[in-house]
Formats: structure tokens, C-alpha cells, sequence
């Protein structure tokens, strides 16, 4: 394989990553602008029925203008909300349909989604930052393998959340085989923790943590600002 | 799917220890209670169901609206719709004796052998796979143990952490089989009649499999997993032996 190659499926995957956080951001702006009345002043906020009206037909143009998408909107700083009223304004698709879906937020719950630890929403909220978490089992949640992508949500000014999309890791690999396919075999996504998040062959099969970098092997940082991913390619023969 | 339910205890009759005042509710919550299904998992469909409990539809859609006023299951519609379990009610200890008494040494080994295979993969893949974010997010879900006091809360919190494990080892389906199997368990490792699990010594046992994994340690992590499920079925066998033996003495005195 060449250097050129290489470049070449590098630029690919940064775009795909970079195009997935733009939309996103976009819809972050969107978003937001549903819920100014509501979040105005101090919390605890509610989102009243006219702002998740919107959100709702905001979020669903959004997952049908991106089929390959599994869910998206917005998930609260919980205690931000009004615990009475608190709810996580996310929809998925449903076939043709996008359906709301709800989660346990009642904390002494057995089955509370204790999302506020996970890497997606640590990262997109508490660090402020483009965060690429996956891929990962979402138990509690949308109980799929996926990938999560987040991005700080702020009304007034103020970070309420973060904006975030799912997909699931059947369509990630699908996506991102094709792109790898000019390498040949042996070349593979890594997150940030190293771990595979599409591979073509069976050595990097999605989920597998790069401990120790295979002889042979390069790693390339991809150029995707705010995330930190990189190619991993064998080095062939050139 | 015969398999669903195949812990319904004909001798709980008519007035289940649930009292519900409903016999087939009762009946439904003893199984969840006993693990034949467990928390979160999908009822099969009302047709099935009703078949496999040999009354009506009409009459199993009564019990399971009362059971869904109770909260012990919830309706969704849509994607992935169906009626879930959402809690497992605790069982009694005389529930935990008929149990036990019923089922054979060999059952036991069975289950001990099926649960050590699944927890050992699940551990060896989670020392390979865990990056520090989820040994950050493993030692998150033990922490619930540290703050549970009902018998319950101890069984559901010990549920989380073995959960969040097969989450680390980023395998579905070893996922699922780990909760199948935990749900069987969980009642029996902790209730007074059964494993009598003591919270300071499962939070040892937990602590030093999480150890493992942050170490990237897989025959630590193998044994740690092996000797926890270990103690647990040899402590149930006794207590099924001395049930028997109990029996056998009652037998001779009358």
C-alpha cells in the first residue's frame, strides 16, 4: 500500500467523523433555541409541552434526513431539571417512524439509567468537548451496541446537557468498512482508548483493545477537531 | 420456549405468599422472584403466556393489570414493545426452602458449571477489553452495593455490578446469558435461607475482581469469579442437604 492510500482513507474517515459532529452541532443550535423560554432565570427547568412539541419535530426531521442514524436529542444535567417533571428528550427510529423513548431517571430505582457517569455525557458536559464514546453496550438505555456522539448543550448560556446521536454498531461498520476497503485487509478505526471501533479482519474486530501496538502496524491520528481517533493500518509492503 | 417459567412451584396454591389476592399473579411474581425470568427481560406474548399457565387470556390480562398497578410490570408500545419486568419482588424464606429442597445436587453443579464458564469468559474479555473509562465506570456500579440495605437492594445492587461487567467485556450475548444466569441466582445467594451472602464479603469479592481487571490480570480475574459462584453453589447444596436431613429426621420421629 501507498502513503497516498493511506492519506486518503485518513481525509475519508476525518470526514465522516467531522461531517457527523457538524450535523450534530447543528442540531444542537436548534435545539436549543426550542427551550430559552423555558430554561429562563434559575432552575430547576421543565421543558413545557410547546418546547418538546418542537424538539420532537426538530429531532425527527433530523433522524429522517440521516438514515443511518439509531436516536438522537438531548439529555439534561438531571439536576438541572424539576425532579417531578425530569425526563431525557430523546427519540429513535421506529421502521418509517421516530418514536420517543423513555428512560428510569428515578435514582432509587433498580433499573435507574445512571447515565451521568458514562463516557458520552462525562465528556460532552463535564469536559465541555466533541465527545466519540463506543463502541459500548448501553444497558438501561437504548439497550443496543452503539456509538454515541456528544457535544455541549447551552441555552442562555449556560450548559444544560449535551446534544447527542446514537448509532448502532451494525451501521457504524457498515459505513466505515467501505472507506477501509483501499487499505486491504488489516486496517482498522481506533478510539481514543485504542479500542477498535471498526476493523477489517478478524484480529481487529470491533470492541478489541490495541494494548500494545502489533509489529508491522502504523498508527495515523486522524484530523477531527476536538476527538481523538486514529487509523491503524499494517504497514504492507511499500 | 418451554424453558420460561420452569420454576413455578405447583405448592403454592391458591394463596400465593405474595397475597395479591390474585393466584395466577402470585404465581407470575413467585417465578420472577425465583429468576425462571428476570428483570427487564420481555413476558412472552399473552397467548403464550396464558397456554403455558393453562387459564384464558381474558383472565392473565387481569393478573398482569394488576400487576402492572403493583409495578412489577410495565407496558411499552412501539420499538422493542412488550411487557417487561421492571422489579423483582423478594422471596420469602419459606419460598427459598421449597425451592432448594427441590431441586437436585446435580441441578445445582449444573448451574454452578454453566455460570462459572459464562463469568470466567466475561472477565477474561473485560481484563483485554476494559480501558480506564470503564474500570472508572465498573467501580461506579459497585459503589451501589456500598449504599444498599434491604435484602432486596443488596441482590439488585450485586446484579448491577455482575451486569456492568459483562457491559465491560463489550459482548451482548454473554451479556444476556450472564443475566439469565445472575437472575436465577441472585435470590438464593442472598436471602437468609439460601447462600445467606454477607454484604462485607461480597463487596471484597467485587472489589478484588475489579482489581483484576483494572490489572489487566485474566487469571486473577478467573479465579476471583470462579471461587465467588463456587461459594455461593457449595453453600446451597449444604442447605439443601440439611433441609433433607431435617426431613429425614421428622420422617423417623413420626
Amino acid at each position: 500500500m501507498t502513503d497516498s492510500s493511506v492519506r486518503g482513507v485518513v481525509q475519508k474517515l476525518s470526514a465522516w467523523a467531522d461531517g457527523l459532529f457538524a450535523d450534530l452541532e447543528e442540531l444542537e443550535r436548534t435545539l436549543s433555541t426550542h427551550l430559552t423560554a423555558d430554561f429562563a432565570g434559575e432552575p430547576p427547568f421543565e421543558v413545557g409541552r410547546t418546547a418538546r412539541a418542537g424538539l420532537g419535530a426538530a429531532v425527527s426531521d433530523f433522524l429522517s434526513a440521516h438514515p443511518g442514524f439509531d436516536g438522537a436529542g438531548l439529555i439534561f444535567k438531571l439536576d438541572l431539571l424539576e425532579p417531578s417533571t425530569a425526563r431525557l428528550e430523546w427519540w429513535i427510529t421506529d421502521g418509517d417512524d421516530v418514536a420517543r423513548r423513555d428512560f428510569i431517571l428515578d435514582r432509587s430505582s433498580d433499573r435507574f439509567y445512571d447515565y451521568e457517569y458514562l463516557e458520552w455525557f462525562e465528556g460532552g458536559f463535564n469536559a465541555g468537548s466533541r465527545t466519540l464514546a463506543g463502541p459500548y453496550i448501553d444497558h438501561l438505555g437504548v439497550d443496543d451496541y452503539i456509538l454515541t456522539l456528544t457535544v455541549p448543550c447551552h441555552v442562555n448560556d449556560r450548559r444544560v446537557g449535551v446534544a447527542g446521536m446514537d448509532i448502532l454498531m451494525n451501521d457504524v461498520e457498515a459505513q466505515l468498512l467501505r472507506i477501509l476497503a483501499p487499505l486491504g485487509h488489516g486496517a482498522a478505526l481506533l478510539s481514543r482508548h485504542n479500542q477498535v471501533l471498526v476493523g477489517n479482519s478478524g484480529e481487529l474486530s470491533t470492541g478489541v483493545r490495541i494494548a500494545v501496538m502489533p509489529p508491522g502496524y502504523s498508527r495515523v491520528p486522524l484530523d477531527v477537531s476536538g476527538v481523538d481517533l486514529s487509523l491503524l493500518h499494517h504497514d504492507g509492503e511499500s | 420456549m418451554s424453558q420460561a417459567f420452569r420454576y413455578v412451584l405447583a405448592s403454592h396454591g391458591s394463596s400465593g405468599p405474595f397475597g395479591y389476592g390474585d393466584a395466577l399473579a402470585d404465581q407470575i411474581v413467585s417465578a420472577i422472584s425465583l429468576g425462571s425470568i428476570s428483570v427487564g427481560e420481555r413476558l412472552p406474548a399473552e397467548v403464550e403466556l396464558a397456554a403455558e399457565f393453562n387459564v384464558a387470556v381474558a383472565t392473565l390480562r387481569k393478573s398482569l393489570a394488576l400487576l402492572r398497578d403493583k409495578g412489577i410490570v410495565e407496558t411499552r408500545r412501539g420499538r422493542g414493545g412488550g411487557t417487561f419486568i421492571v422489579k423483582v419482588p423478594f422471596p420469602s424464606d419459606e419460598q427459598i426452602s421449597t425451592y432448594l429442597a427441590s431441586l437436585s445436587i446435580v441441578a445445582y453443579r449444573d448451574y454452578g458449571d454453566e455460570h462459572t464458564a459464562v463469568a470466567t469468559g466475561i472477565v477474561r474479555l473485560a481484563c483485554q477489553r476494559a480501558h480506564s473509562q470503564a474500570v472508572g465506570e465498573l467501580r461506579h456500579a459497585a459503589q451501589r452495593l456500598e449504599d444498599a440495605t434491604t435484602l432486596a437492594e443488596c441482590s439488585a445492587a450485586d446484579s448491577r455490578f455482575h451486569t456492568q461487567l459483562g457491559v465491560v467485556s463489550q459482548s451482548p450475548r454473554l451479556l444476556r446469558a450472564s443475566m439469565r444466569l445472575q437472575s436465577e441466582i441472585l435470590a438464593l445467594k442472598w436471602s437468609p435461607a439460601g447462600a445467606a451472602a454477607q454484604k462485607h464479603e461480597v463487596l471484597a469479592d467485587n472489589a478484588e475482581i475489579i482489581e483484576a481487571v483494572a490489572a489487566q490480570d485474566i487469571d486473577r480475574a478467573e479465579r476471583a469469579v470462579e471461587a465467588n459462584i463456587r461459594k455461593t453453589v457449595y453453600s446451597l447444596i449444604d442447605v439443601k442437604l440439611t433441609i433433607e436431613s431435617h426431613d429425614a429426621n421428622q420422617a423417623t420421629v413420626q
